[in-house]
């Protein structure tokens, strides 16, 4: 589901009459809801829509995406009234200084703005702005930081009212409120939503995936597709399920062989220490190596029950292949 | 060209500055108090530098030169780095200036007398007998702007009168023209990054083609110049052998191996801080595929035994084309 903010409700004016959008009760005025979207307005300043957005995302839990359009002033004498461009990054100012913090949206061709505290009276002002920002508006900042707040990816559109002259920004909206709400309404309206990418969940019948598993599984096919590597012609789905072992052991083993077919390299040091180990595993002698392989300590076990069994493993261990393993552990190895 | 270029008021008049501005294009100029009045005051998202770059010209303040960390240079020496730019005109993806200043606009400072002072200053701290080093362009390429920026003559006089200090120049550009014009200096070393030329093209985004940088070290090393040499960051692929083999024998038609000042080997790493860039930048990479973790020093990059393997199997390569032993080190790994 969609969130469309205005600051105004006459940028918003068109939207109504494309859109059913009826009023909803909450806590405040100005959310409505129409099929497929929200409408929300926010009000002017950073502070309003703060606000106002913080407590729709928070109890709107199907909110995906939002929208934000809506008017903004010039900085730069290349840009013209009438002209609507995305909004690439935005930043803030306040009590004339620069807010560190930035927002993005995904148009990486848009234009940066940035939203002022107060409005732009003075050319001095306009061209400190100007340093940072082509555009100037009073609300973008605010969107961008509540959608970073409650991980919401968000778009904004501007449509150019003035060159940040100091008019008073109601007092344009509702003069040319119904030319800027049109075009804002046709520049939506051809708008091409951004593919959403599908979630990657594992849903194979006779397997079960921990949380942590569908996690390693979403990561790792992350890494099959970078590496365009077919999943299913490495590994064998069907002959995995045919094996006798539990839906765990099952979904445990695709990730092994999924592991192995990404990363060769770490396979082949797994099988060389673990040909090492062997013999000494025969021997009752357990050994655990780290699993990220960054030190060369090794855990060395084994069960005592007698005088026998002690003298026993003092003697194995004088064979133990200490420097075997750790040539391994230094990548000693043939690949 | 520049989108906007923003001077410090107080070099604005300079021969230097002036000389900047009239080798760029731009499309506004702005005078400003201080370089750090702008730059830096709002995080710029790293990628912007491909459609709207900035250029600030001002004075490098603070620390002029610093020292750098372990294991950065040759053994022994003590190494030192100094600062006469920020950020890169290139784009490689697993560069450590991601967001390094929260801003990928160009700072080009213009105070080098003062820098060289510093670098004065070291050189008589240096104990007898050993060789303080220098290095130019930790945080921006050596060479790739100085046809522009025009600082290399002042750099080669002041080494000329220093002959016990060296100077390193590491990039990994081919723009030796400015180089060309210079007498060579044997404390003047120009030390060139390549890799393989499929991983310059998957991952040194906008960097010149590996011929062409093999034909600029050509002809530097015809007409004297020191040259070093930096296989680093290595990133495996699994032809890893064959590729820095067909780099090899390509670099020895250039120059032959032994005659390199020294080969510095290094496996690609990063901070957390820079890998998450690197995720946000470039979600397609190959790198998000490798198989890397974090190590006890925070450092994101490949299994120890992984890099192990990659550096001797790298540095068995060089001796086999014919580099001296004694003249490769490993960067930024300990070697054991």
């Amino acid at each position: 589901m969609d969130l469309l903010t205005f600051a105004h409700r006459g940028e918003a004016k068109a939207f109504f009459r494309e859109f059913p959008f009826k009023p909803i009760n909450f806590a405040f005025e100005g959310l409505y809801l129409s099929e497929g979207h929200y409408l929300l307005i926010t009000g002017e300043g950073i502070q309003a829509t703060s606000e106002k957005l913080s407590a729709v995302l928070g109890a709107f839990k199907e909110i995906e995406s939002i929208f934000n359009l809506g008017v903004c002033g010039a900085l730069d004498e290349n840009f013209n009234e009438g002209e609507i461009h995305p909004i690439r990054t935005c930043y803030m100012e306040k009590n004339s200084k620069m807010e560190f913090k930035s927002f993005s949206t995904p148009n990486i061709d848009g234009l940066d703005c940035v939203s002022a505290h107060q409005r732009v009276l003075d050319t001095g002002y306009a061209k400190y702005l100007s340093y940072f920002a082509p555009l100037v508006d009073r609300e973008v900042w605010a969107i961008g930081s509540v959608c970073s707040l409650f991980k919401k990816s968000f778009y904004s559109y501007k449509y150019i009212s003035d060159n940040a002259d100091g008019e008073e920004i109601c007092q344009v909206v509702s003069v040319k409120a119904e030319k800027i709400s049109e075009a804002l309404l046709n520049y939506f309206l051809r708008l091409k939503y951004p593919d959403k990418i599908k979630k990657i969940i594992p849903e194979f019948k006779g397997l079960h995936f921990t949380t942590s598993q569908k996690r390693l599984y979403s990561s790792l096919i992350k890494k099959f597709k970078i590496k365009g590597m077919p999943l299913d012609k490495i590994v064998n789905l069907y002959e995995i399920n045919a094996l006798p072992l539990s839906p765990k052991q099952k979904a445990a083993r695709v990730l092994k062989e999924m592991q192995a077919a990404l990363f060769p390299f770490n396979e082949k040091i797994k099988n060389d220490l673990q040909d090492i180990i062997a013999p000494m595993e025969e021997l009752g002698i357990k050994v655990k190596y780290p699993k990220s392989f960054e030190t060369t300590e090794i855990e060395i076990g084994s069960v005592i029950k007698n005088g026998h069994d002690l003298f026993k493993l003092i003697e194995n261990l004088k064979e133990f292949p200490l420097d075997k393993i750790h040539q391994v552990l230094k990548g000693r190895v043939d690949v | 060209m520049f989108e906007k270029v923003f001077v410090e008021k107080d070099i604005l008049h300079l021969k230097r500055t002036q000389g900047i501005l009239n080798k760029i294009s731009y499309k506004k100029l702005e005078e400003i108090e201080k370089v750090e009045d702008i730059f830096g005051r709002v995080k710029k998202p790293y990628l912007q530098k491909r459609t709207e770059l900035n250029l600030f010209l001002g004075k490098k303040k603070g620390e002029l030169v610093k020292e750098a960390p372990e294991a950065y240079g040759t053994k022994g020496d003590p190494h030192f780095y100094f600062v006469h730019a920020y950020n890169c005109i290139y784009e490689c993806q697993y560069c450590y200036l991601q967001g390094y200043f929260h801003s990928p606009d160009l700072v080009i400072f213009v105070n080098h007398e003062e820098i060289l002072k510093e670098i004065e200053k070291k050189i008589d701290e240096t104990d007898c007998g050993s060789t303080p080093w220098f290095h130019a362009g930790e945080y921006s390429d050596s060479l790739a702007l100085t046809n522009i920026t025009g600082e290399l003559p002042i750099y080669f006089d002041f080494f000329k009168d220093h002959p016990t200090a060296k100077l390193e120049l590491r990039t990994k550009s081919a723009n030796i023209r400015e180089l060309l014009k210079i007498a060579p200096l044997k404390n003047v070393i120009t030390s060139f990054s390549l890799s393989p030329e499929k991983a310059i093209k998957s991952y040194d985004l906008k960097t010149p083609p590996l011929k062409t940088r093999l034909k600029a070290m050509k002809e530097l090393f015809g007409k004297g110049h020191p040259i070093g040499l930096h296989l680093d960051p290595v990133i495996f692929e699994v032809d890893f052998e064959a590729s820095y083999s067909l780099l090899l024998t390509d670099l020895c038609k250039s120059i032959p191996l032994e005659k390199l000042e020294y080969i510095s080997l290094g496996v690609v790493r990063f901070s957390k801080t820079v890998f998450h860039q690197v995720k946000k930048n470039y979600p397609n990479s190959p790198l998000l595929a490798e198989d890397f973790i974090k190590g006890s020093d925070g450092k994101v990059r490949y299994k120890r035994p992984m890099r192990y393997w990659i550096l001797n199997k790298l540095k068995d390569l060089c001796i086999q084309y014919g580099a001296n032993p004694e003249n490769i080190y490993l960067c930024m790994e300990d070697e054991d």
